[in-house]
């Protein structure tokens, strides 16, 4: 079988594992009830919303539409739950392709490319299938902007450069890892005395001014409103270790598997060190300029790991064609051809059971809690707001069409980290006085507990609860009263 | 060079001036048109106080206490902007048969314009829009032909040594840097260093001059320099990113290398004080035209790609001018400033002590007779703490012993009070005690009456 034919087997293995994983669960992950919001929004009035009502019982929030766009036009075909399933996983299903380009550029070695792409299709950090993100856009279209870049000599790849930096541009702010990238290849170039090309100076210019200026368009207010901060996004410090966690190698192996790990240590060390691997340096400046932006809190954990997860694949093709020729010169050379077996069983074996458990164990809501934010759409007045925990906070947006009191847009928000604490309280306080206060407070008219948040707060149900001052409205799984006490009306009276 | 292009460089002086022209008269419009007052900024009514108020501690500011004389308050917006334009021409003049390139004085030119800080400094009436006319002045007169008017530089650098130590440093450093430069003239540059440092010495001695010009905005030092990011005295992002550019470029050229020690001197007595932010941010300018005209006379591979660049970088300029101008509607004073202060004016006895956030402390001391809260005490720490007690006490009794002791009788309740002061405690709650009377209100405006002996 000729490349070719491999690679388009290798897709084609990947986007079946990725859509038997996906459809198990009907569901989708917490964060991804935003962005089917925002494309429902978006197919129905053609306009995202940036003043959502529902929000923290209403607030302007902005972010960059392009995934939620491209989304909405895929619905004009299919149901907007089966977009959500198959696009993203295509997507990132197509990295196989794009990382197996890539590395065929920098090693000129089909097999070493193949199993690249091999990795890329089964790398666990990948697999949250059920995740409808931008993300999923976001990674396609960065390493097809750097598989451009490596062919800049050639025109078209100039216009597929721009073309994707626009398009990233547009999807996420985590492109400025890209230009964090071009700078540490310049620094890099410039310590081994190496002149980048002209034209590579002039594309990574135009995109520091390019990506500078979309960002002011879009976020010009909240830059204004809070100043340098507004990077960090307004993150309460008691969740920002969900968002940024601490480094860990352990962690990190687990989420990139190990063999292509050891492997990219390994090629980094000597692209770097001894065999001044120049076509390597690019991308070793990516995964340094990851490290730095995660380090700096700038871009979240995942989407770091993510990125260096496909970086170490692309990597391992360098990695596999020393390996190949360190054979050659052994005695066991006549095993030469039997290497890419070996190595891809080993690849596979390592690789295809944390991918299948990063999946199962995504966070996911249960049908129980979905049925009951449906009953909310339907049972409780319009203008009603639900203390939900906050990883629900879109869920009731989305099925409940309700005002939530928190959800993890956190930005423009004041007292961010005092909502939190006394959203969570509600959850675990056993004192009706507080609690009354509180739903006054925020104006919480109903309140729920969920599957997930017995879970999260290890008992059954909210510890205040007297029958003079809730009405249980719906008895299924989840439980979800009516306030009707208040300390405000109490002191009119 | 496209035709279009060279028509501007052509006739830079018709199109800057313009430019300037409609860019400073802009905010006086958005002002007249939501009928706030014509001047904004509590620097601003800082000086006309001063001026309303002339001893001979505050002899300097005899020319605009005479101008206020002349003309009422509110078309004083022309002083700064009959400032700027004479600048401008002030520029063109001196810049003539120089070396300096007509592509470079025109986008230095240009993005000073358009820069917020330049917005800022020539729409009130600030210490930097006179500091800056007078050098111009002093360079504009040094370097004319005629010996007598030459030696008229004397009197503009005389004057522009009157405002703080920091100042006159400046002035000293840029004519060193003359000398330096132009090797001409060098006589008449030393006798004016001479008198400058004559005048700084009576300055410091006699009237007790400080060091670092007085502080009209708290902001920390990069919020300061982007007017992006919500500085007063900024510049745009992309003249930033230009800036730093330009310094790497600058770095291997030993002509400009003499630009280095401004830097020197001012971005660290611009993290002490924000209002250097206006000089640090000229600089930056300078340095932003560098990159921008050595890219732009810089072959590129890809030529698309260097307009298409360059498009987004002038549009990215003027994004950041037009997003200031928009946002100049929101600047103090608000219409509603102007009609509870002339209400406290017409309705209080002279001396009335009010108490109001440091916000509100020159519009206070200009609009009314009233005496600020703010301006009592010399110790601004002392000042600060007990302003803090008395917004954020939970006591009724507390809050009544303070106000006993300070004798504040007027409360002025502004909306930035209300941002920024707790809403579920403090002085916001305790206001709506039997003990005070909201005697005056205006849009988010209100006017409290302290009556301690009503209980």
């Amino acid at each position: 079988m000729d490349s070719k034919k491999w690679l388009i087997t290798i897709f084609i293995f990947t986007i079946l594992l990725r859509l038997i994983l996906a459809f198990s669960s009907p569901n989708f992950t917490y964060d991804s009830y935003f962005h089917l919001r925002q494309v429902e929004h978006i197919r129905e009035t053609g306009l995202p919303i940036y003043n959502d009502e529902l929000s923290y019982g209403g607030r302007t929030f902005q972010f960059l539409p392009f995934f939620h766009y491209i989304m909405a036009f895929f619905t004009i075909f299919l149901p907007l739950e089966l977009v959500a399933k198959l696009i993203p996983n295509f997507l990132l299903a197509s990295l196989t392709i794009i990382v197996f380009l890539i590395s065929k550029k920098i090693t000129n070695n089909k097999t070493a490319s193949l199993l690249s792409a091999f990795i890329v299709g089964l790398l666990p950090i990948l697999y949250s299938t059920n995740s409808f993100s931008t993300e999923s856009l976001f990674l396609p279209l960065a390493f097809l902007a750097i598989y451009a870049f490596l062919n800049l000599e050639k025109k078209r790849f100039q216009y597929l450069y721009i073309i994707t930096f626009l398009l990233l541009s547009l999807t996420s702010s985590a492109t400025l890892f890209l230009l964090i990238g071009f700078a540490i290849y310049l620094l890099l170039s410039f310590l081994e005395n190496k002149k980048p090309a002209r034209s590579e100076s002039e594309l990574m210019f135009f995109s520091l001014i390019f990506f500078i200026w979309m960002q002011f368009l879009f976020f010009k207010d909240f830059l204004i409103i809070e100043g340098i901060g507004f990077v960090w996004q307004n993150i309460p410090t008691q969740i920002i270790q969900n968002y940024f966690p601490n480094f860990s190698v352990i962690e990190a192996i687990i989420f990139v598997s190990v063999i292509p790990f050891l492997a990219g240590i390994f090629v980094v060390y000597r692209s770097l060190f001894q065999a001044k691997n120049y076509k390597a340096f690019l991308l070793i400046s990516f995964v340094i300029s990851t490290s730095i932006l995660t380090w700096l809190r700038l871009i979240q954990f995942k989407v770091s790991l993510a990125f260096f997860g496909v970086i170490l694949a692309i990597l391992f093709s360098i990695f596999y064609e020393e390996l190949f020729h360190f054979f050659s010169r052994t005695k066991i050379s006549h095993l030469q051809r039997n290497v890419a077996i070996i190595v891809a069983s080993i690849l596979f074996l390592t690789m295809i059971f944390p991918a299948i458990a990063v999946s199962n164990n995504q966070e996911i809501p249960s049908n129980e809690d979905i049925t009951a934010f449906k009953w909310l759409n339907q049972n409780i007045p319009e203008n009603s707001k639900v203390a939900v925990i906050l990883d629900e906070g879109h869920l009731l947006t989305y099925y409940g069409k309700r005002l939530n009191v928190m959800d993890d847009n956190f930005n423009l928000i004041d007292n961010v980290e005092e909502r939190f604490v006394e959203l969570n309280s509600i959850f675990t306080t056993p004192l009706q006085t507080h609690a009354v206060d509180l739903f006054d407070k925020y104006g919480i008219t109903h309140i729920m507990f969920s599957n997930k948040a017995k879970e999260r707060f290890e008992h059954t149900n909210f510890k205040f609860i007297t029958v003079d001052c809730y009405e249980r409205l719906y008895k299924e799984g989840a439980k979800i009263y009516e306030v009707k006490c208040s300390l405000i009306e109490e002191e009119n009276e | 060079m496209n035709k279009y292009f060279e028509h501007f460089m052509k006739y830079q002086k018709i199109y800057l001036t313009l430019l300037a022209l409609i860019i400073l008269i802009t905010p006086t419009f958005i002002n007249l048109f939501i009928g706030k007052p014509l001047l904004s900024g509590s620097e601003s009514y800082y000086n006309l106080q001063q001026a309303k108020t002339l001893t001979h501690e505050n002899f300097d500011y005899f020319p605009l206490s005479l101008t206020l004389k002349l003309l009422p308050a509110d078309y004083l917006f022309v002083i700064p902007l009959t400032l700027a334009l004479i600048s401008l021409f002030l520029i063109f003049v001196i810049t003539e048969g120089t070396k300096i390139r007509k592509d470079f004085k025109f986008f230095f030119l240009l993005f000073v314009i358009l820069s917020p800080v330049f917005i800022y400094t020539f729409t009130t009436i600030s210490q930097n829009s006179y500091l800056i006319f007078l050098i111009i002045l002093g360079f504009y007169f040094l370097t004319r032909k005629n010996s007598v008017l030459r030696y008229l530089s004397i009197i503009p650098f005389i004057v522009s040594s009157f405002f703080d130590i920091i100042s006159t440093m400046l002035v000293i450093l840029s004519l060193l840097v003359h000398i330096y430069l132009i090797k001409k003239r060098r006589k008449i540059v030393l006798i004016n260093l001479i008198f400058i440092l004559i005048s700084s010495l009576i300055n410091i001695i006699f009237l007790g001059q400080t060091f670092f010009p007085m502080q009209f905005h708290q902001q920390n030092f990069l919020t300061g320099l982007l007017a992006d990011l919500g500085g007063v005295h900024g510049v745009s992002f992309f003249v930033f990113l230009l800036a730093i550019i330009g310094l790497t470029i600058t770095w291997k050229k030993k002509y400009f290398s003499i630009s280095y020690l401004f830097l020197l001197v001012l971005i660290p007595a611009c993290i002490f004080n924000s209002e250097l932010a206006f000089l640090v941010s000229i600089l930056l300018t300078f340095f932003a035209t560098v990159a921008f005209v050595f890219f732009l006379n810089k072959k590129w591979d890809l030529e698309n790609i260097k307009r298409f660049t360059y498009f987004i970088l002038l549009l990215g300029i003027l994004f950041s001018t037009i997003s200031y101008l928009d946002r100049f509607s929101e600047n103090y004073p608000l219409n509603g400033h102007e009609e509870t202060l002339s209400w406290i004016s017409e309705n209080t006895p002279v001396g009335t002590i009010i108490l109001s956030s440091s916000e509100n402390v020159h519009y206070l001391n200009y609009f009314t007779d009233g005496k600020p809260f703010h301006l009592l005490y010399k110790d601004q720490a002392y000042t600060d703490e007990n302003y803090a007690k008395i917004t954020t006490a939970t006591h009724i009794n507390t809050l009544e012993n303070l106000l006993n002791v300070h004798k504040i009788e007027l409360i002025y309740v502004t909306p930035d009070m209300k941002q920024v002061l707790p809403a579920d405690y403090g002085i916001l709650v305790l206001l709506q005690n039997e003990n005070f009377k909201l005697v005056h209100s205006h849009n988010e405006f209100e006017v409290w009456v302290y009556l301690p002996n009503i209980v």
